[in-house]
């Protein structure tokens, strides 16, 4: 593989995802099977890139040639390729989970739904590899067409006007303010390839370079900057799915990535010219963290305040990337803790939000006040909220932590006290709204009639939260190595960065702390819950009670075959009345005519009715059935009849 | 023997350009059968548009041909022959898709469809190969004439066609008194009726050739429903058949576009006549950019929409055109292509499923998707969405107007985008996101598939913003060749 | 005479331009149908008087005169037509139908 080839195939692949996706819509095995795969090609390939970039190798195509001396061409380049790696890396989670939870939930046309996500995916890997102007706005609108159908998906009377608000806020402030400072700056310049030390520099007067910036930062209304911020609440009533895609790993992210690649490849770091609109700015946007953490306060709806939430820790972002328009030598400082900021807000919103997802396809719960006590019934996912809100907080070690103190940084390196008392506000406003949230989760006493669905949480649904918390720990890990790997790109001038020495760094043995800070919880939970008299079976999945397989000889996955999807189920095949056994439970699909719901006093005996582990002779004898009997509606393992066990 | 057919067309091209839809036009009257003489109306559009394409291409050549002498003075410059060629190629266009709506004027109505359809578009390349004002004035007029009543024959389904065909007459009745009369003067003042000679004339009365020079292009400018001289589009389209639609609002409209900037081209070059010229277009243009962005806006009929967002279109070439340098000659041409394509994509989209208000869109992309596709093409080409043709017209603009200092014009090309986004975003929100509330009326059959070639041009054609490069030398070549090919 | 054929020419012309200006305000002002034709008419001949009064070639005249026929004729065929339709030929009772045929499809 070469660099030139994984670029191709890093936006080429959601691409070609989402065309199959539609093509096939069912059996929905294959359908996810094709999303997750295609997804995991896409990471390989980033991951690739990003150890092409660490080698110090480089590639760059050209896809087309619109106009003269403007190409449509992407680049690999440090700051894109970590990021890409992370999205692209998440996104494979994500994949996961969304199969998971449009199983669960029913959504209608889940094959749309997981095709403009591939598509939106496809749109942030090519805004972060963009090589100039052009390809950054050609992405940028590409990208908000992608997503926009997600915001839309619903199509009931919320999703249309939210829809609109969401494509009109963001083509509109692209084509109002960033193509008339496209059209300037290439007047300007003569050409729109990004250039290190900034396309501007040296080209123009303060006046300019401050109308300049302020168009190009409100032009990128998908870095969420008030008042161009309508689109974000307005697209919080999408589907869960599509509501990771947005506010995760792709639209609010995107704006991230743009407003840093203009601010370090159009303006340069340290351009004074800018520094006062780049101030004032500062203040628009410290105000706009401090307010969004308030109102996302207010909001009782999780979507709406995990969107405000996110919100502010999007405009973290921008504040560390105009900070570094800053004259003096913490420029770099402040580009980085942006770039490691959009990292970390990629991580802890994706697995929020894939956590509040998983609740609500499985409790169906939805508001705050709901939340209390779920986590000691859904341990896993919620151990993953907690740790996902306390970097969202900015607590150590998580990798949220070492941003904002990079945030901080640079604020202070700067001359910009308040604007380091801006961020650190936003932060303890942050832990008002999850902290308490997280915590109540966890600590309060589990509720008996959480699950409207009696088996819980499939393991597509709960591994997915862990595994994405997961990534503070790869962050914290390989932060020093990201530093190193972005340094080079960001910090040319041998400032800070360079020294190493003016924040202190991810301390190693992180991990054992991260383990013990996760065994402590679940042991208080545990601890509280035998105190209570009610017994909780510890399953990988997220389930209520113990639940076990009654087969009777070797099964298999009958997930691709037609009809309702099977579980996987292996272990010595003998329900033991006595003992616990681990058992691993892949059920990526969930009967609604469940005819014995498995209650926690089942639990205490081990016994359920299972009627989804089936034998081999049964999974043969249902594919002959189906196969006499056509395609039923349903086959998407939401509907229809249970294959009877022998 | 094939090759000296081959170089004595090539000598004649011009004029066959002109002959063959009058003489197509005769045969189709003569057929007397509905699709007896839409295939012959299609073969001769075909004919007519080989023939222009290659024309085009042997004028913006190293070593452009020779033009016969016929008796007809015919002078040829670069648009002439670039809007001539494109003019060929939408008539075929329009009347592949013609094929599918047809009859719905009645089956005796169509020959006589057809056969206007020809004369407008023989009018309208006429006009593009004149030589004298005189015989511009002539071409342009017949070709109008031929709208006119194109519309008020297919007035069958709806009476409303009858009121538009009434305004097109009226309006487009006083804009011909008045390009008489601007002719009349322009060419007393410049001491010649031939359109080549005004640039290089030593004109004696500046005040009274601009006065000329304004009347003819306001003439034109009513025929080309520039705002605020559109009063007919609105009525002539909103509740028009499929033939009407391609016929009038895109046909008729591209035509007159074409001839205003040719004309333009040599009044602009005048010395004493170019900014009093420059100035007069460029606050048409401005104000049909504001007008018809706002009108589009605020139309719940989808004819109407596309009509008044033609008007914006139609302000955004007048802008390129008052520029007066070859840049803008050439950024007005490719917004002629990007006009052109996306008439075709509404418009045919439009006739698909014979659909006029706004609310039968909704659900349209499940009943009928490559209508919705042309739909969405023609959409983002309005939006100025980059790779498509829409948006290089207008990056055109920009680049030629912020080199000649017009800023303003820049913010006038994004209000058009940004009024784009608006309605644009409201046709694909409709025909993707809503449920179906009507069922599909279009034509049934085999002859639905007639406005497939048509849908699919159009789609092409917008996403020819993708890989420009010939289409940008042609335009450039286009706009440098105002010496022109005399016979 | 020949200082009175000097003076005559701009009169002339002065004098077709002011038929061209009365029939074209005619055509856009008047609600009759027929009276605007008239005033096409009157507008046309205005215009072509102007054109001979400037010099234009006699082509130039023949062809005018030939668009102005073909105009009228349309005209009057349009007037019939609209007739049959609206069952009238003015203006105001044509834009209101229209005007109650579009909300009528709209309520539809």
């Amino acid at each position: 593989m070469t660099p030139e080839f994984a670029l191709y195939a890093v936006l080429g692949a959601p691409v070609l995802q989402a065309l199959l996706v539609m093509l096939v819509p069912k059996p929905p095995g294959l359908r996810d099977l094709i999303h997750i795969g295609f997804s995991l090609l896409g990471a390989i390939a980033a991951a690739y890139l990003v150890s092409a970039v660490a080698h110090h190798e480089t590639a760059r195509i050209v896809l087309a040639q619109p106009l003269p001396n403007v190409d449509l061409a992407f680049t690999i380049d440090p700051l894109g390729a970590m990021m890409a790696a992370v999205l692209n890396g998440l996104g494979v989670l994500h994949a996961v989970h969304a199969a998971g939870v449009a199983r669960a939930k029913q959504e209608r046309a889940p094959a749309r739904l997981l095709a403009f996500i591939a598509l939106a995916m496809a749109g942030v890997t090519a805004v972060a590899f963009s090589a100039n102007l052009f390809s950054l706005f050609v992405a940028y609108q590409a990208l908000a067409l992608a997503a926009f159908p997600l915001v839309a998906h619903r199509g009931d009377e919320e999703a249309r006007p939210a829809a609109r608000a969401f494509l009109a806020t963001l083509l509109a402030s692209s084509i109002g303010l960033f193509l008339p400072a496209m059209i300037w700056t290439y007047a300007i310049a003569g050409a729109l390839d990004f250039r290190a030390g900034g396309m501007l520099a040296g080209r123009v007067d303060a006046l300019t370079a401050n109308i300049l910036l302020v168009l190009y930062v409100m032009g990128i209304a998908m870095a969420a900057i008030p008042p161009m911020h309508r689109w974000l609440p307005a697209s919080s009533n999408g589907p869960f799915p599509a509501l990771v895609a947005i506010q995760a790993l792709a639209v609010l992210p995107a704006g991230g990535i743009g407003v840093l690649k203009v601010v370090t490849f159009v303006f340069g770091p340290g351009m004074g010219e800018a520094a006062l609109a780049s101030q004032l700015l500062i203040v628009l946007v410290g105000i706009g963290m401090i307010v969004a953490a308030l109102i996302a306060l207010s909001k009782q709806d999780i979507r709406e305040r995990l969107a405000y939430s996110c919100m502010a820790q999007s405009l973290a972002a921008v504040m560390g990337a105009l900070l570094s328009l800053q004259p003096g030598s913490f420029a770099a400082a402040g580009l980085f803790a942006a770039a490691l900021q959009i990292l970390a807000l990629a991580c802890a919103a994706a697995t929020l939000l894939m956590a509040a997802g998983t609740t609500a396809a499985i409790t169906g719960r939805t508001t705050v006040a709901d939340y209390a006590g779920l986590g000691r019934v859904m341990p896993w996912t919620f151990a993953g909220f907690a740790i996902a809100s306390a970097s969202m907080i900015g607590m150590p070690p998580f990798a949220g932590a070492w941003a904002k103190l990079w945030l901080i940084t640079a604020a202070a390196g700067s001359g910009l006290v308040w604007a380091a008392g801006l961020a650190a506000a936003a932060a303890i406003l942050t832990f008002t709204h999850l902290g308490p949230l997280a915590a109540n989760a966890l600590a309060a006493r589990a509720p008996t009639d959480a699950f409207k669905r009696p088996d819980g949480a499939s393991i597509l649904l709960a591994a997915p939260v862990i595994l994405g918390s997961g990534g503070y720990i790869v962050f914290a890990r390989a932060g020093r190595s990201a530093r190193g790997l972005l340094v080079a790109d960001l910090d040319r001038g041998g400032g800070p960065m360079s020294e190493q020495r003016k924040t202190p760094p991810p301390r190693s043995g992180v991990t054992g702390v991260l383990f013990v800070f996760c065994l402590a919880a679940l042991i208080a939970g545990l601890a509280f819950d035998l105190a209570g008299g009610v017994r909780v079976r510890f399953w990988i999945g997220d389930q209520p009670g113990g639940r076990r397989c009654r087969w009777r000889g070797p099964s298999f996955c009958s997930w691709c075959l037609p009809g309702r999807p099977r579980a996987l189920c292996w272990g010595d095949g003998i329900e033991s009345q006595k003992g616990r056994r681990w058992k691993l439970t892949l059920n990526p699909g969930f009967g609604a005519d469940h005819r014995r719901v498995a209650d926690p006093g089942d639990a205490a005996h081990g016994a359920f009715a299972d009627d989804r582990c089936v034998s081999a002779r049964g999974v043969l004898a249902a594919a002959r059935s189906r196969v006499r009997r056509g395609w039923r509606d349903g086959a998407d393992g939401t509907a229809g009849r249970s294959v009877q066990t022998r | 023997m094939n090759g000296a057919y081959l170089d004595l067309v090539r000598a004649h091209a011009p004029l066959l350009m002109i002959v063959a839809p009058l003489v197509g036009a005769a045969l189709t009257l003569v057929s007397g059968l509905a699709r007896l003489s839409w295939v012959v109306a299609c073969i001769v559009g075909g004919v007519a548009a080989v023939i222009g394409i290659d024309f085009a291409l042997a004028v913006f050549s190293a070593a452009p041909p020779a033009i016969a002498e016929v008796g007809v003075a015919i002078y040829v410059d670069g648009i002439g022959a670039f809007a001539g060629a494109l003019m060929a190629l939408t008539l075929t266009f329009v009347l592949v898709a013609a094929g599918a709506t047809l009859k719905e004027a009645g089956a005796s109505a169509a020959p006589f469809n057809v056969a206007l359809l020809l004369c407008a578009a023989a009018g309208w390349i006429g006009a593009l190969m004149a030589r004298d004002l005189a015989a511009v004035f002539v071409a342009v007029e017949t070709a109008w004439l031929a709208a006119v009543g194109l519309t008020a024959v297919n007035a069958v389904q709806a009476r409303a066609p009858l009121n538009g065909a009434l305004r097109m007459l009226s309006l487009g009745g006083v804009g011909a008194a008045l390009m008489l009369l601007g002719i009349g003067l322009l060419g007393r003042a410049a001491g010649s009726f031939e359109i080549d000679a005004l640039p290089l004339a030593h004109i004696s009365m500046p005040s009274v050739a601009g006065a000329g020079a304004a009347l003819v292009l306001l003439g034109l400018a009513v025929k080309a429903g520039v705002a605020p001289l559109h009063a007919w589009s609105a009525a002539a389209l909103g509740r028009s058949s499929g033939v009407v639609s391609f016929g009038v609002g895109v046909l008729a409209v591209l035509g007159a576009l074409s001839v205003m900037t040719r004309v333009s081209a040599y009044t602009i070059t005048a010395p004493e006549l170019g900014a009093a010229i420059s100035a007069a277009l460029a606050g048409l243009g401005a104000v049909s950019v504001i007008v018809g962005s706002v009108q589009a806006v605020g139309s719940t009929n989808l004819l109407r929409l596309a009509a008044y967002a033609g008007v914006s279109q139609a302000g955004c070439v007048l802008l390129s055109v008052a520029l007066g340098s070859p840049a803008g000659f050439a950024a007005a041409l490719m917004q002629l292509v990007a006009f052109a394509a996306a008439g075709l994509a509404l418009y045919g989209g439009a006739a698909a499923g014979r659909v006029q208000a706004l609310d039968r869109l909704d659900g349209y992309a499940q009943r009928a998707p490559l209508a919705s596709a042309a739909i969405t093409a023609g959409a983002l080409s309005l939006m100025g969405a980059p790779l498509t043709i829409g948006f290089l017209g207008r990056w055109r603009l920009v680049e030629a107007g912020v080199g000649a200092g017009w800023w303003w014009a820049a913010g006038l090309v994004i209000i058009a985008s940004l009024s784009g986004v608006f309605y644009g975003g409201r046709l694909i929100e409709r025909m993707y996101f809503r449920r179906a509330n009507a069922a599909y009326e279009g034509e049934g059959g085999l002859w639905r598939a007639a406005l497939a070639p048509a849908l699919l041009a159009a789609i092409v054609g917008i996403a020819i913003g993708v890989a420009p490069n010939a289409l940008l030398r042609a335009a450039a070549a286009a706009s440098q060749l105002l010496t022109g090919l005399a016979t | 005479m020949i200082a009175a054929n000097a003076l005559l020419e701009p009169v002339l012309a002065a004098s077709a331009v002011a038929l061209l200006i009365v029939g074209a305000t005619g055509a856009l002002v008047l609600t009759n149908v027929i009276k605007r034709l008239a005033a096409l008419l009157i507008g046309g001949f205005g215009a072509l008087a102007a054109l001979a009064a400037l010099g234009a070639p006699s082509g130039a005249l023949l062809a005018g005169v030939a668009v102005l026929f073909a105009q009228t004729a349309l005209g009057a065929a349009l007037a019939v037509r609209l007739q049959e339709g609206y069952g009238s030929v003015e203006t105001q009772d044509i834009d209101a139908a229209d005007l109650e045929d579009d909300t009528r499809g709209h309520a539809s």
